[in-house]
């Protein structure tokens, strides 16, 4: 398991086989832990609450739970904020959420052109590739070929429809329910719910966990 | 609002390349300038605005995309804003 704290780094006590970004980053832990401004300790729990607790498995019960409840999947396309709440799932970068559905017509794509606003409660932390220059420069000039960059190729009469993120609202896509699920638990169908489908990368797996 | 961080059409990156597997950080300093930035928040010192004006500066011009991809990883330039001159934290 990767180290945490900065008093348990591998190298501590030698400065001089750090590298320039991780003297950097201890130098401004230090002083900041100095002047009183953070606890070390408490970089540790956030650090271990963003690794452990807040990813796409949230994100994965909220989609589960709209594909099995059709009153919980109105509320959540009538007001996401409010209904992903209901599971608990609330706090930075997801104070202003908005879900959008794929449908056998329309496919929604995800990005933040201006930097990398991701919705934290629901997915977690973004991936690399989210804040990266291509995906947010072609994502809304080209989707299908960013799609296909990932192995998504949707039919041409598919409508594909971009949402890129503001200030303020972060977007959940709801991907279509896999056939061959009728009668599944919220639990089993949450298994089959990707990061990158609730970012519309992706589809959900198929039953058998297939992509 | 068309500063270097304003990437919707532009073009010349080439492909979008995503990682298999890939982990929340990929270094041990990522995780403590995550933590750090999220903690520095409370203190505060600087509104939101003040925060994004100093995320897009930390962007070169985007004269070219070459000039915005090396100028390096987002939690690079998140631990050099905290570091360098001028900063209002």
């Amino acid at each position: 398991m990767p180290t945490t704290g900065a008093h348990d780094h591998d190298d501590h006590d030698h400065g001089s086989s750090l590298s320039p970004i991780e003297a950097r980053v201890r130098a401004l832990e230090t002083i900041l832990t100095e002047k009183g401004y953070v606890d070390p300790a408490a970089l540790d729990r956030l650090i271990e609450t963003y690794e452990t607790r807040i990813g796409p498995r949230n994100g994965a019960r909220v989609v589960a739970r709209a594909w099995h409840d059709p009153a919980y999947r109105q509320r959540l396309l009538a007001d996401a904020t409010a209904a992903i709440a209901e599971l608990g799932f609330t706090g930075r970068q997801g104070e202003h959420m908005v879900a959008v559905a794929n449908t056998g017509e329309v496919h929604n794509l995800v990005v933040c052109t201006l930097c990398s606003c991701y919705p934290w409660p629901v997915l977690g932390l973004p991936p690399v590739w989210y804040k990266s220059a291509p995906y947010r420069s072609r994502a809304v000039l080209d989707p299908r070929s960013v799609l296909a960059e990932f192995g998504l190729v949707l039919p041409p009469e598919k409508a594909i429809r971009v949402w890129d993120s503001t200030a303020e609202i972060r977007y959940l896509v709801i991907p279509e329910r896999p056939g061959g699920t009728e009668g599944w638990s919220e639990e089993r169908l949450a298994a089959l719910v990707t990061r990158d489908s609730m970012i519309g990368t992706g589809l959900a797996l198929g039953p058998a966990g297939e992509p | 609002m068309n500063g270097g961080q304003d990437l919707g059409g532009m073009m010349g990156f080439g492909p979008v390349r995503p990682e298999p597997g890939e982990p929340v950080f990929h270094a041990a300093w990522e995780r403590r300038v995550f933590a750090l930035t999220l903690a520095m928040a409370r203190p505060g010192g600087w509104n939101i605005d003040q925060s994004r004006f100093a995320r897009e500066s930390s962007i070169p011009v985007a004269t070219s995309p070459r000039a915005i991809t090396r100028s390096g990883s987002p939690w690079a330039r998140a631990a050099a804003r905290r570091t360098g001159p001028g900063d209002g934290g």
